[in-house]
């Protein structure tokens, strides 16, 4: 009796693994099936009839986490490439997958696209263009790669390297110089700035890095407070608001998902803001100078454009934004004027 | 899908198996809920890419062999905090889990100077990226077998024992919060050595690598035991890495909805949906077989 439960038993488990395998060579069946299925024949209503299927484009754009600066370079993207003759549901196909944070996902994406037979991968932010980098370089194809919103590719590995693999990019790191002149003129007695950034992100990282020397020139003293995550905000602000003059913010999602306690509190403290996102002014930012995201989208459109066109990547250097924009919050500056920030005592 | 996203679905989910193991490890084992993982996935990456790109540990060159070891190291030690927090300061598992993850945040951005490191390539255990898969799979295959063996050794059975009865195995001889400790210790050089290989076969360590690694191993642990219910030590630690895979292939069939009109917002829950799916398979096979059987 015991005998039979047990070679039941057996039996059961040995059908559990057959079923398993079973399952494992169904999706060998499915993606074979669907290999045959190039992305243009995957939409075939979006092609127009009189036009070839080899002159529609399909590119992929991999973004690392949503977010409205990176949202308005994606959008950026689209519209460059129309500017540039390339046109959702004309002549462009364009697949795009958001990895929520999640690089294990976002390595996964860019195994997707990689092998999705596409004519270029864009990578919005650093871990999203690296593991495109990482798997373009792995398959025979050399698909082009095109980086946007990295302030550091150099660093990131990102480069064409011995083998002159076709990458290229737009970089985002903020125009520093122009700020600190900015500040010094609409503060000119400023003695001590407030960083606020996350120490996680390597943008800020980057930013803050080429910022010491600057202020140093100036001869103005930083004081750095970090937070790791937006629940942190409010502590921090209180902290620094009671030690210096003004606060500046670099590009972090951190600080920026919370621009609004910062703006809070900074209003109530009387210090004034400044930071790169001249879209930040609205939310009660003094001053800002830098890029509009949007434009830097186009920037990349515009670059991909090129090299569906033929161009070599490779040769294609990294661009910055060419033109920045410089904005000041004139009725939060008024209201400074008429209530000078009263004197720190350290 | 095609078979180059099968292929990669099939590394990942191979590299997370390794993460799969360690929590089965933990979770199964000695039943301890440890947090820490999202902490030593990271540390390993951490260490690994620290190590290569400073090229030396106390004046000793170091490569990428010697930098994993010490990768898996770190981990341990990352364990060994968790189980002394548990163990000897008396603190809530699970709060001592979260407590050695909130501080291995600090510790790796400590450890890697900034928050993201890329290494050059050539920098890898794997060699030639073709051969990716075949070296995990021989990589993983080693530390079921030894896994196995382990945990049927006398040493083995006490850390089991430790597990399945807290209460009786001290009666046996079985020092019970040395086990808990010696588990979170192999449990975590698992996780940080999967994490050193994940570096190295993306080409990068990023800080915040580690979201979701216990979610991933937990849900392979559980598809896995889903799947194939067995008696059998290795049979069950092969098919919690053949959970991992599996996962991996339910996220790459997901990121293919595009193709039936579905959105990319909709990802998470598609991947969800599909694990749902393998979770009712054997119910659903089940009521296949009674129905049968009834008509017959």
């Amino acid at each position: 009796m015991q005998n039979k439960v047990k070679s039941q038993n057996k039996l059961k488990s040995t059908t559990r693994v057959i079923v398993s395998i079973a399952i494992l060579s169904l999706s060998f069946l499915f993606s074979s099936l669907s290999y045959s299925n190039t992305p243009s024949s995957v939409t075939p209503g979006l092609t127009a009839p009189e036009q070839s299927s080899s002159q529609t484009k399909t590119i992929a754009i991999s973004q690392i986490v949503a977010h409205p600066a990176l949202d308005a370079v994606r959008e950026g993207i689209i519209e460059g490439l129309k500017q540039a003759g390339y046109e959702e549901q004309k002549n462009l196909v364009v697949l795009y997958q958001n990895a929520q944070g999640d690089i294990g996902l976002a390595s996964q994406i860019a195994v997707k696209f990689i092998s999705d037979r596409i004519d270029a991968a864009i990578g919005i932010a650093t871990p999203a263009a690296q593991t495109l980098f990482y798997q373009a370089k792995k398959s025979k194809n050399k698909i082009p790669v095109i980086f946007t919103a990295v302030s550091d590719p150099a660093s990131a590995n990102l480069d064409p390297g011995p083998e002159h693999y076709p990458i290229t990019g737009v970089t985002d790191a903020p125009p520093l110089e122009p700020l600190v002149t900015l500040m010094k003129k609409l503060q000119p007695e400023i003695h001590t700035l407030g960083i606020l950034y996350n120490p996680a992100e390597i943008n800020s990282v980057t930013t803050i890095d080429h910022l010491k020397p600057l202020l140093k020139q100036q001869k103005i003293t930083l004081i750095e407070v970090a937070v790791n995550k937006t629940q942190d905000i409010t502590l921090a602000m209180q902290q620094l608001t009671s030690k210096v003059e003004a606060i500046y913010f670099p590009q972090d999602n951190t600080v920026v998902s919370g621009i609004e306690t910062v703006s809070k509190i900074a209003a109530q403290q009387g210090i004034p803001l400044f930071c790169n996102d001249p879209v930040l002014i609205e939310k009660g930012v003094l001053a800002a100078v830098g890029y509009d995201y949007k434009e830097m989208g186009v920037l990349t459109g515009k670059i991909v454009a090129r090299i569906l066109q033929g161009e070599a990547a490779s040769l294609i250097p990294i661009v910055h934004p060419q033109t920045f924009k410089t904005v000041v919050n004139e009725p939060l500056l008024n209201s400074f004027k008429a209530k000078p920030a009263k004197a720190k005592t350290p | 899908m095609n078979l180059i996203q099968l292929f990669g679905a099939i590394e990942l989910g191979l590299l997370y198996g390794l993460v799969a193991l360690a929590i089965y490890l933990t979770f199964r084992v000695i039943n301890f809920p440890d947090l820490t993982v999202d902490g030593s996935f990271p540390l390993g990456a951490a260490v690994y890419a620290a190590l290569i790109v400073k090229g030396e540990f106390f004046n000793i060159p170091v490569g990428p062999l010697m930098a994993t070891a010490l990768a898996i190291m770190a981990g341990a030690l990352a364990g060994f905090v968790t189980g002394f927090l548990h163990v000897r300061l008396k603190i809530l598992g699970l709060l001592a889990g979260i407590l050695t993850m909130t501080a291995l945040y600090s510790v790796n951005l400590r450890i890697m100077g900034k928050p993201n490191i890329a290494l050059s390539n050539e920098a890898s255990l794997f060699g030639d990226p073709q051969y990716v898969i075949w070296v995990l799979l021989l990589i993983v295959l080693g530390f079921v077998f030894l896994l196995q063996r382990f945990l049927k050794s006398q040493y083995g059975l006490a850390l089991r024992g430790t597990g399945i009865n807290p209460r009786v195995s001290p009666s046996y001889g079985v020092n019970t919060d040395h086990m808990t400790l010696v588990g979170l210790v192999i449990s975590n050089g698992l996780v940080a050595l999967a994490g050193a290989l994940y570096a190295q076969f993306q080409g990068f360590a990023d800080i915040s690598m580690g979201t979701g690694t216990l979610i991933y191993g937990l849900a392979a642990v559980i598809v896995g035991e889903t799947l194939i219910t067995s008696n059998y030590l290795s049979l069950i630690l092969i098919s919690t890495v053949l959970g991992s895979i599996l996962y991996r292939i339910a996220i790459a069939f997901a990121l293919n909805i595009h193709e039936f009109g579905l959105q990319t917002y909709d990802l998470n829950l598609i991947t969800a949906g599909l694990v749902v799916v393998a979770l009712l398979f054997p119910r659903i096979k089940q009521k296949i077989k009674t129905w049968g059987r009834r008509a017959s």
